[in-house]
């Protein structure tokens, strides 16, 4: 997150990146244990660097390489100057190669056989799945007692402030499931019990400031969502969900001020609009809304404000425009647990 | 976003109107009594109800309903502003070998942002 809106966020960094460079982002978790070609490159890279992965360590950090796997820099550095140098000498370095290194076509890439990638290790949507881009962000209230989006004074750290963001995959069955043969306004339409868990276990979580701890089953106190038909045509089908969750890790919930070290918890009330072209059919609109109080902290996600505080979860249909958009959830490291919760 | 949902995320579900309670049941009356008969369970239990008491309220301060004609402002509001989306403007590959088989085409180096948990998502 940090480096989002550091490196990442800086003019210069992303002119640089679109014109000289292509650029790719992994998940180290993956790519470190794949035994499998890419695995196997990513390795081979990163061992010519200080990130040698004993043990099975981390080998996070920025890259720079050619597309034979030649190691032209490494740094992990959070200041847009110290990481523009780092990237201008990796040009340097490149522009120094034999041609057979850098020329357009002189590297040959084998093709890759889907069928040896590491399953364990690698990630794609269920055929015909949909993604739901899931954002986050710690909220304020305002004198009047209205949800605002917190802001840090000058020459503070936003960390922990900006929006965050995951992905929801919902199966092909499971988004099929809420479209009727026959639907009138006002029916009811029942919620795969697969997908209001996955929902609330691991996508109503505070990722604000790091990986998150996901809810355990025996979290989950109360998650009751209803969907409403509010309007039905033959070629569309709008639905409304009401729902009201409470996540808790101790089974009474605690007041603001009582708040002990490892109690985790949101409180919460949801409210969306969900569309379904019925011709295609496909879903056409997914926008949620989950507003409540959230409280406590995880491993990686120290830094949380005391007490009891707003805390807001946006869901939206992924169209496909982001290259983020296909990014797997990250509670799908367990995909069995991710996919039947 | 002066809506009355918002507010009432806020805010606490109600308790009984303290007018309504007669005096005698008040709590500071009520154990002032009850201290004085011999029935009454041991100080340290009492203490011990208290206590989870303070910590732990009935399930009385739950969140509100979203109003439906806040919903739009609520749903802008969570999600991240164009400043905090200038790093989407970096044409990310997800792949690492299609990267790798692009550079080769192109004739350029990769760049490879490698985080635990994805740098794109995540977090």
């Amino acid at each position: 997150m940090a480096d989002r809106e550091s490196t990442f966020a800086n003019p210069e960094v992303i002119k640089l990146l679109n014109e000289r460079f292509v650029a790719v982002a992994a998940d180290d978790w993956y790519e470190r244990r794949r035994d499998d070609a890419v695995g196997k490159f990513f390795v081979g890279v990163a061992i010519q660097g200080p990130r040698r992965g004993e043990g099975g360590s981390t080998r996070q950090g920025i890259y720079c390489f050619t597309a034979s796997g030649k190691l032209l820099a490494f740094r992990n550095h959070r200041d847009p100057g110290v990481m523009l140098d780092e990237f201008r000498r990796a040009l340097d370095k490149f522009a120094k190669l034999p041609s057979d290194e850098r020329e357009p076509g002189a590297v040959k890439v084998p093709p890759l056989d889907d069928a040896t990638l590491d399953r364990q290790f690698t990630r794609k949507p269920p055929e015909g799945a949909i993604a739901v881009r899931v954002f986050a962000r710690v909220l304020e209230r305002d004198e009047h007692g209205n949800c605002t989006a917190c802001t840090a004074g000058e020459g503070e750290s936003r960390r922990g402030l900006l929006s965050s963001l995951d992905h929801l995959w919902i199966t092909a069955d499971e988004w099929r499931s809420l479209i009727p043969r026959e639907a009138k306004a006002g029916d009811k339409i029942a919620i795969p019990a697969a997908l209001a868990e996955r929902i609330a276990r691991f996508h109503l979580v505070d990722n604000t400031r790091g990986e998150p701890p996901m809810w355990r089953r025996e979290d989950v106190r109360k998650n009751a969502l209803s969907l409403t038909v509010v309007e039905a045509t033959p070629n569309t089908l709008k639905l409304r969900l009401d729902g009201e969750v409470l996540l808790s890790t101790t089974p009474d919930v605690p007041k603001s001020d009582k708040i002990a070290k490892n109690e985790r918890g949101y409180d919460a009330r949801l409210l969306g609009y969900i569309d379904i072209d019925r011709r295609k059919p496909a879903v056409a609109r997914f926008d949620v809304v989950a507003l409540g109080d959230h409280w406590g902290e995880g491993t990686y996600t120290r830094g949380a404000r005391p007490g009891k505080t707003p805390f807001g979860i946006a869901f939206q249909l992924a169209d496909g425009k982001h290259a983020a958009d296909v990014v797997p959830p990250q509670a799908s490291r367990d995909w069995g647990g991710y996919l039947r919760p | 976003m002066d809506d009355k949902a918002s507010r009432s995320v806020g805010s606490r579900r109600r308790l009984p109107n303290v007018a309504s309670i007669p005096p005698e049941v008040d709590a500071v009356g009520f154990l002032r009594r009850r201290l004085c008969r011999r029935s009454f369970p041991s100080p340290v239990v009492v203490a011990a109800v208290l206590f989870a008491a303070a910590c732990y309220g009935p399930r009385g301060d739950a969140a509100e309903p979203i109003a439906p004609d806040k919903f739009a402002a609520l749903h802008k509001l969570i999600q991240p502003t164009a400043d905090e989306s200038a790093w989407l403007s970096i044409r990310w590959q997800t792949d690492l070998w299609q990267a790798r088989e692009k550079a080769a085409t192109e004739g350029k180096p990769i760049l490879l942002w490698e985080m635990d948990g994805h740098p794109l998502g995540c977090t």
